[in-house]
């Protein structure tokens, strides 16, 4: 008898920081050298919730081919989702709401999260407060995080394996 | 009876309608048809799995199905064709894929070691070559095995060789899927068409889909088709024995069953069955080897002695052939040529054989001691040595009559002059060789000649026992004559009267010549007499030049020009410088340099040369044999 492993995707426009979340909460390094994501890089950590032991296999999927028919192979078996904005870029945080939406139309079941990245990025921050206000009002799970200083990585990925169980 | 029919008329009335309306519809054909029409679909499906149903419809289907096409088959052919035809091709694909493959093996093993013996095995065993190329190259092993689901492409068990965990196989399986997803959506495959099998560096990946699980697996070698279909004989028993988990994997609760155990049986090895006979032939060509190095050495000592060998008949060969060389003993000892032997001092050295023969120094090896030898030649040598003469001189007398018993004295006849000193080694050398040596030497001219190494201009001559000279030569030369003779040893009687001397010669040329006039017919043309006179003057002086032996003229010749009545006169004055002139350009043309030839002053002529001539005095030269070049 194993613990039960659960698949989840990271998504969102490129750049946003999915790859560096990845290594901050997997390995806990980070890296300011960018180097985009060719299809898909797959990570594993093992996790525990509570008494509750969980292995996440994370597909960490390139901001560019997030198109419908790709989207709908990769998140194949997934059960839950994170969706990434870059909190400086504010077409990223668009992105996340077509994402969003898209996820409820077509895989309800999956269980998704929202993580607005480099929160360290006080100066050129562009997402306004009120974006934020307005997810959780509707139900959403949104955490700002930064892969660079690693604040609230943890807790995000966390939350999303919490509810994964709780499915 | 009417109030009863009547009666039950009222009563059953409406009974009685619908009682006929059933008949009607019971006896109706059309109408059963349509009804039975309506229901049978319906009932049909419902009793789809009924065992009774599927038995009765079976005989009338088949036999219909027959019959059809029995009567027209080519109508079944063409509702078959859509479907056959991929599915034909498809298994001849599969075939082929396989055929392929081992021709390739086949084809990688034409030409080497392995496919002979292959071909010899074949020829024994009396089956096709194929067969025995397709027993050999069924050697595999399934390394690695993945059971994967299918969507999620998370990691549900998995079987391995090696027990050490090197990579994170949740990755691995995650990547697999991933993978395959790229593919498919990189070339627009859909999902019933995976990936079937993927190169990976020398292992090979084969992709086995289920329906909810797939099975990975990593594999060395070739692998048969059959190997293929057990995988998906067990991958479909695990689908049988655990669907629900392999379906629900993604989303099950608690924990899971382990089904790693199961997977073990996926790996799949065949070995190849030639190992005993393997180990055998290691050992035959391991002895192989061991004996090619064992021949290769003898070889090279073998080869070694033999040039050794040759050498060494060269050597012995040539040192027989060598005057002064006596060879005692050889030997070929540690690889080298030991000789010892006799040589005379005189003889040709070691080396120079050596080099003669081409043969390396440091393969001989010389124990030699000294002796004296008696061979012509280098008693020949040895003379030439005691004497001071150069062998150069001897060898090239002597070569001619080493053929025949030396005769020294003969030899000496020829040999340059030897000085009297060493008369009394050569002597002693004639004793020790027992040969005859002549007393004196031998009195010919030409002898003679050498001896006095006479110029070319005297000419030597016999008159009774009088050695007579005649020609020209220097008087250094005929004072030295007497004590050369001396030297030796040469006793004869010397007329030397009639050697002239170029100092005798000189002289007399100068009694004769000096002052001598030439005389002019006219102002400037010398008269009849005046002209021989030049002429044989002219003659004399060149003559006496090449006797000089520098070629040069012991004198300087001073030219006056005279003239008849008063030498005063302006006329007379220019008449002699112009007479002196020419004849001074005449001598010039006759070649003798200018340096020598001078004009006279006018103020020297005295009055009484009353003539009209020039007048040619002689002096001799300042520096005696002088550097003038003439
Ligand atoms: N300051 C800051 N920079 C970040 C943060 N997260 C990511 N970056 C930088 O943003 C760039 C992009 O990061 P990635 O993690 O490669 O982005 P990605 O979403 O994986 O991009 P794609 O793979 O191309 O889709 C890199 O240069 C990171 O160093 C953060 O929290 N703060
Ligand atoms: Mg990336």
């Amino acid at each position: 008898m194993t613990d039960p492993v659960r698949k989840i995707c990271l998504l969102g426009s490129f750049a946003v920081g999915k790859t560096s979340l990845c290594q901050r909460f997997v390995n806990n390094v980070f890296s300011t050298n960018y180097q985009t994501t060719v299809g898909v890089n797959i990570v594993t950590k093992q996790v525990a919730v509570g008494q509750q032991q969980l292995k996440l296999v994370i597909w960490d999927i390139a901001g560019e081919s997030a198109t419908p028919a790709v989207l709908k192979s990769y998140l194949l078996g997934s059960q839950g989702c994170l969706l990434i904005a870059d909190g400086t870029r504010l077409e990223t945080l668009t992105e996340v709401d077509r994402l969003h939406s898209y996820l409820q139309q077509h895989n309800p079941d999956i269980a998704t999260s929202c993580l607005l990245n480099k929160a360290d990025l006080d100066e050129q921050w562009e997402a306004p407060p009120e974006w934020l206000v307005e997810r959780r009002e509707r139900g959403w799970m949104v955490q700002r995080t930064s892969a660079m200083t690693g604040a609230g990585v943890e807790q995000g990925f966390i939350e999303l394996a919490s509810q994964l169980l709780k499915g | 009876m009417a109030e009863i029919e009547q009666l039950r008329k009222l009563l059953i009335e409406r009974e009685q309608q619908r009682l006929d309306e059933l008949e009607q519809q019971l006896n109706d054909r059309e109408h059963r048809i349509d009804s039975l029409g309506e229901i049978l679909p319906e009932s049909l499906q419902r009793l789809q799995h009924d065992r009774n149903l599927q038995l009765s419809l079976r005989p009338p289907l088949v036999h219909g199905i027959e019959e059809t096409i029995q009567r027209n088959p080519k109508r079944f052919a063409a509702m078959f064709y859509p479907v056959l035809g991929p599915a034909i091709r498809r298994a001849v694909s599969e075939a082929l894929k396989g055929l392929l493959e081992n021709i390739n093996r086949t084809m990688d093993h034409g030409f080497s070691l392995r496919s002979w013996r292959w071909r010899i095995e074949a020829w024994r065993a009396g089956v096709p070559f194929s067969q025995i190329v397709l027993k050999h190259t069924l050697a595999y092993s399934i390394d690695e095995v993945f059971l994967v689901q299918r969507h999620s492409g998370l990691l549900i068990a998995r079987a391995t060789r090696d027990s050490a965990e090197v990579l994170d196989r949740d990755a691995v399986a995650a990547m697999l899927t991933a993978i395959q997803r790229f593919m498919q959506e990189s070339f627009a495959i859909d999902d019933d068409h995976p990936v079937r099998s993927l190169e990976v560096g020398e292992h090979t990946l084969w992709n086995i889909p289920g329906e909810h699980a797939v099975l990975v697996a990593l594999i060395q070698g070739t692998v048969v088709r059959e190997a293929r279909h057990m995988l998906q004989t067990q991958l479909e028993s695990l689908h049988q024995l655990h669907e629900q988990l392999l379906q629900n994997f993604h989303t099950y609760q608690g924990q899971q069953p382990v089904l790693d155990e199961e997977l073990q049986s996926c790996l799949l090895r065949k070995e190849l069955t030639v190992s005993s006979s393997n180990k055998l032939k290691k050992h035959i060509i391991r002895l192989c080897v061991l004996a090619i190095i064992v021949l290769g050495i003898c070889f090279w000592y073998g080869w070694r002695w033999w040039w050794l060998d040759i050498d060494r008949d060269k050597l012995l060969q040539s040192l027989d052939q060598q005057p002064g060389w006596v060879v005692l003993n050889d030997t070929i000892d540690n690889g080298k040529i030991a000789v010892h032997a006799l040589r005379d001092p005189l003889a040709v050295t070691p080396d120079e054989i050596l080099t003669q023969h081409h043969i390396d120094a440091e393969r001989v090896s010389f124990r030699l001691e000294n002796y004296q030898s008696m061979d012509s030649q280098l008693a020949i040598k040895r003379l030439a040595d005691a004497v001071g003469i150069p062998l150069s001189f001897l060898q090239l007398e002597t070569q001619a009559q080493t053929a025949q018993p030396i005769d020294h004295g003969q030899w000496f006849s020829v040999a340059k002059p030897v000085k009297r000193s060493v008369w009394q080694d050569l002597q002693v050398l004639d004793r020790s060789l027992g040969l005859q040596l002549l007393k004196a030497p031998n009195l010919d001219l030409g002898n003679l000649s050498r001896i006095l190494a006479a110029p070319e201009n005297v000419e030597l001559q016999w008159r009774g026992d009088v050695l007579v000279l005649n020609g020209q030569v220097d008087a250094r030369w005929r004072d030295g004559l007497q004590a050369r003779l001396a030297e030796f040893g040469v006793d004869v009687i010397v007329d030397d009267l009639s050697i002239v001397t170029f100092e005798h010669y000189a002289s007399l040329f100068q009694q004769r010549w000096n002052n001598q006039l030439l005389v002019f017919a006219d102002n400037t043309v010398l008269n009849a007499d005046g002209a021989d006179t030049l002429a044989l003057f002219t003659q004399e002086a060149i003559a006496l030049k090449s006797l000089s032996g520098e070629n040069v003229l012991p004198f300087t010749m001073q030219i006056s020009g005279l003239t008849d009545g008063e030498f005063t006169t302006p006329l007379n004055t220019g008449l002699r410088t112009q007479r002196a002139q020419s004849i001074q350009n005449e001598l010039m043309a006759a070649g003798f340099a200018s340096e020598l030839i001078s004009i006279a002053e006018i103020s020297q002529a005295s009055a009484e040369d009353n003539v009209r001539a020039v007048r040619i005095t002689l002096q001799e030269r300042a520096d005696g044999n002088g550097s003038g070049q003439d």
